[in-house]
């Protein structure tokens, strides 16, 4: 896979951030990566860009390098950006890559902010996905998992990265206590990491991110998280416990959690495979719910010119052409009248959607009373119920239902199904018994209403 | 007085516009460019009975034209087209907050009403007209319009005489005979002529009406359309008004008694018995199929005496926190919180059972349990809040739910068929104050 094109989101307060958007699977996920990020150099890493593949190959994939960091403006180090400032780039780069919503991956120290995303978004959240991380850095009585014994720590590891930022050595004492004891005899991985390290960060913003994170304590936002959870780890993960993964999981309601043999922090190395494959089924779970969260209530609306065929044939190409024209503008004023929303035309026929099943019914009434002027008549059908939309078409069931009634309405004739008929009681509207009929490639019987006033 | 306002076009006019009354239904005056002053004309009667006899009856907007009164000037060979008057009421709407409204034009406002509904068919509730035209100049189909020869008469009366106290008196001759005789009258009519257009303006813009044809776009003005003309019209004979309600589908024509052109007050209350139909249809536009969710903590009194204040009030804040998160997740809109409990509306009614399923779930951990209820009905949007017998019903159901019960009307039932949720019956029921026995389903988790 080559690497793909870098962007630039703009924030609100005019930021630039670098992202990347790769695959186009049918649910999008914003990786929220840990910590320094560089999102070219990511790609050298062969296990890296083996994962960001496959994550790419069921989903459409965002990474961003957050403000200061790698590709993105750079920001002074007094102004680095707090949680809430990273979860508005997140946006910015959600509604560049023209993404309503997300699952929420975040891993290490891009847990905090994903977590805190799920909270305060829910309506941009489809999931929530969290794997080796985090939410307080000091520790506190009932979260025992400090990330430094004591500030005197902190401060010899601040000068070891300052003086080492950047070298193979920093890079090997890295991976050796934090991304993978297991590979720290791999020099390619400790190699790369010093590349991208330097790349990602100069030695003061490294250690100016250092302080800031050491406030991060998201706590309080778990038990506003509100969206399907999975939360991911390794057993002998020596970055952040195990146990303090599980813990987080234990306080969202309805996560489920699992662990994996390992002493890999980094999600790329290791086996990633078990990870992506719990990821894939979580991915597909939500996709599901998503679908049934895109379905909306609608009326469905069906028109067809009857005869088309005859009267073409009678009016010629060029009569027949101004002719459609005329019909169309008569249908397409109609609905604005009654504020459809016009789906498709085929052909000669018209699909619109309504969100009042009376206002439906009443234009379909006015187009039939409209186009005798032209010297043709139309059938309509129309129906109510669930339909999905892709890509602000509307699909489903209930389209083809509505499709095949005013398939076997008579000509001049608007007829209804049942919950229609049931659903505009009050509105004056008459009806009467049109019979049942079987519809082509639809279950069940219908009753049918004609409309007769 | 009201207000004046300016409301900037695309192309950087300003256009004076003012927000006449308050009302349930938009009315948009689109005035004669001759009367085209709003400050001056409220200083005139005949207008000004008009203004309030619009404001009576809806939210009256009103603007000057570009070129014309209150508005920037254009001058000359600038005068506004039809298309541009066309694109000036959408940005008066826009700036005015007016979604659609009824269009009341007069005389020459007529045309670019037409024009607009036939552009904006879903911008134009209706379309009234007093003393209107479709089209300038004679035609073999319409011999009653003025003939070239008539025009350049007209012109050069204009060109000779316009905004003085004789001019002004021949034109109240053929636009108000009744009133021509009165001089303080003709100086008023005067003054807002001289007001509205320079000569050299209301030269350019009696010479864009005289070439003006709007006839093809009748047949496609869809919105309901009321032609009203005075039966002895002297400047634009009634045939004119007749063909106009003949060439748009469905338009109602009023032959008003007497040889006036323009409004006056003594028109407005002739419009009343359209705009009552036009009342009993828009009610439908209104409504829109929703899905209602109702809300309830359970036993909330007793709860709240048990833990005390300060825990209680606590247990609310996150209590309504879990309500909104889920109706964020579920694409629910939040129409008010009634007591302890909230009503929501959904545009798909798996969504909102699913949402009453995750809000019951969801406050459990609270130590409290909540009862909701659904219907999916025709609601009556009015602003933020929603109302109607499908909100009543699902209020009624609400009721009925026992503790971390989600219970639903046959409708949803039937809606969400294939949606993979599971039901129960629970029995058929009165709804207080709903006629019929409604059979309800409690959701299975």
């Amino acid at each position: 896979m080559t690497v793909p094109e870098t962007r630039y989101a703009k924030t609100a307060d005019g930021v630039h951030i670098a992202y990347q958007v790769l695959g186009d699977g049918p649910i999008d996920v914003l990786f929220v990566l840990g910590w320094l990020t560089h999102i070219e150099r990511l790609w050298e890493e062969p296990r890296i860009a083996r994962f960001l593949d496959r994550l790419a190959s069921f989903s459409r994939v965002m990474i961003f390098d957050k403000r200061g960091v790698g590709l993105s403006d750079r920001v002074p180090e007094d102004r680095l950006p707090s949680l809430e400032i990273r979860m508005d780039d997140a946006r910015a780069v959600m509604d560049a890559a023209g993404s309503e919503r997300a699952v929420v991956l975040g891993h290490s120290e891009g847990g905090p902010m994903a977590t805190l995303f799920a909270a305060t978004y829910p309506e941009r959240t489809i999931g929530l996905v969290l794997f080796g991380t985090g939410l307080c850095w000091n520790g506190a009585p009932d979260y025992p998992w400090p990330r430094y014994g004591s500030d005197e720590e902190f401060e010899e590891l601040a000068a070891e990265r300052e003086t080492g930022w950047g070298t193979r050595a920093l890079a090997r004492r890295y991976v050796a206590e934090g991304f993978a004891p297991s590979m720290a005899d791999d020099e390619a991985a400790v190699a790369w990491l010093a590349d991208y390290m330097r790349n990602a960060a100069s030695p003061g913003a490294a250690g100016a991110f250092a302080r800031m994170n050491r406030r991060i304590d998201v706590r309080s936002a778990l038990p506003a998280i509100h969206v399907p959870t999975l939360v991911l780890a390794r057993d002998d993960d020596p970055d952040f416990p195990m146990e303090e993964t599980e813990w987080i999981a234990q306080q969202i309601r309805g996560a489920r959690f699992a662990s994996y043999p390992g002493d890999e922090h980094y999600i790329f190395w290791g086996d990633q495979n078990v990870l992506l494959d719990e990821i894939e089924r979580f991915v597909a779970r939500v996709r599901d719910d998503e679908a049934d969260l895109d379905r909306v209530l609608a009326t469905v609306v069906f028109t067809d010119i009857v005869d088309s065929t005859a009267v073409a044939a009678k009016l010629g190409d060029k009569g027949w052409k101004d002719l459609v024209e005329r019909h169309h503008g008569v249908v397409r004023a109609m609905l604005g009248r009654f504020r459809g929303a016009e789906v498709d035309t085929a052909g000669d026929g018209f699909f619109a959607t309504f969100d009042g099943p009376a206002r439906g019914v009443r234009c379909a009434l006015a187009i039939r009373d409209a186009v005798p002027d032209l010297g043709i008549q139309v059938r309509a059908g129309v129906h109510t119920g669930e339909v999905e939309l892709i890509a602000g078409k509307a699909g489903g069931i209930a389209v083809n239902v509505g499709a095949r009634i005013a398939g076997v309405a008579a000509p001049s004739e608007v007829l209804v199904s049942h919950t229609v008929e049931g659903l505009v009681s009050g509105s004056g509207l008459v009806f009467e018994d049109a019979g049942e009929h079987e519809l082509k490639g639809v279950p069940d019987r219908w009753q049918l209403y004609r409309v007769v006033g | 007085m009201p207000e004046t306002r300016f409301a900037t076009t695309a192309d950087g006019v300003s256009l004076a516009y003012q927000i006449v009354s308050e009302g349930s239904r938009d009315i948009v005056l689109v005035n004669s460019a001759f009367a085209s002053n709003m400050e001056i004309a409220w200083e005139f009667a005949p207008i000004a009975s008009v203004f309030r006899g619009l404001a009576a009856r809806g939210r009256l907007v009103m603007f000057d034209r570009r070129g014309a009164g209150l508005s920037d000037g254009v001058s000359g060979e600038r005068i506004p087209t039809l298309e541009t008057t066309v694109e000036d009421i959408r940005t008066v709407m826009d700036a005015a907050g007016s979604e659609r409204a009824v269009l009341f034009g007069i005389e020459d406002g007529g045309a670019q009403s037409f024009l607009f509904a036939a552009t904006y068919p879903n911008r134009a509730t209706a379309v009234i007209t007093i003393g209107a035209a479709s089209r300038g100049e004679w035609a073999p189909d319409a011999p009653w319009l003025w003939t070239e020869e008539q025009w350049s008469e007209d012109l050069a009366e204009i060109e000779r005489g316009w905004g003085s106290q004789g001019y002004a008196e021949a034109l109240a001759q053929q636009v108000y005979p009744t009133r021509a005789a009165d001089d303080r009258f003709v100086r008023d009519y005067a003054r807002l002529m001289r007001h509205s257009l320079r000569k050299v303006d209301a030269l350019a813009a009696e010479r864009m009406w005289r070439d003006m044809d709007v006839r093809n776009v009748l047949p496609l003005i869809q919105a309901p359309t009321l032609v009203m003309h005075f039966s002895d019209d002297r400047i634009e004979s009634v045939e004119e008004g007749r063909y106009l309600a003949e060439h748009i589908p469905g338009a109602r024509f009023l032959e008003l008694p007497g040889a006036d052109h323009g409004a006056m007050g003594a028109t407005v209350p002739q419009i009343d018995g359209f705009l009552s139909s036009l009342q009993a249809e828009e009610a439908e536009f209104d409504r829109v199929l929703a899905t209602v969710l109702f809300t309830d903590i359970v036993d909330s009194t007793r709860r709240a005496a048990t833990v005390g204040d300060q825990a209680w009030t606590q247990i609310r804040e996150t209590h309504d926190q879990v309500v909104r998160a889920n109706l964020a997740r579920f694409r629910g809109h939040e129409i008010k919180t009634m007591g302890d409990g909230f009503l929501a509306t959904f545009d798909g009614p798996v969504r909102g059972v699913r949402c009453a399923e995750a809000i019951a779930a969801g406050v459990e951990p609270l130590g409290i349990q909540i009862r909701a209820g659904l219907h999916t009905g025709e609601v009556t949007l009015e602003g933020d809040d929603v109302s109607g017998l499908g909100v009543a019903i699902g209020a009624r159901v609400g009721a009925l739910g026992g503790p971390s019960e989600v219970l639903v009307t046959q409708t949803v039932k039937d809606l969400v068929a294939g949606s993979g949720l599971t039901f129960e019956d629970a029995g058929e029921h009165e709804l207080k104050g709903v006629p019929d026995r409604w059979r309800l389903y409690r959701v299975v988790t």
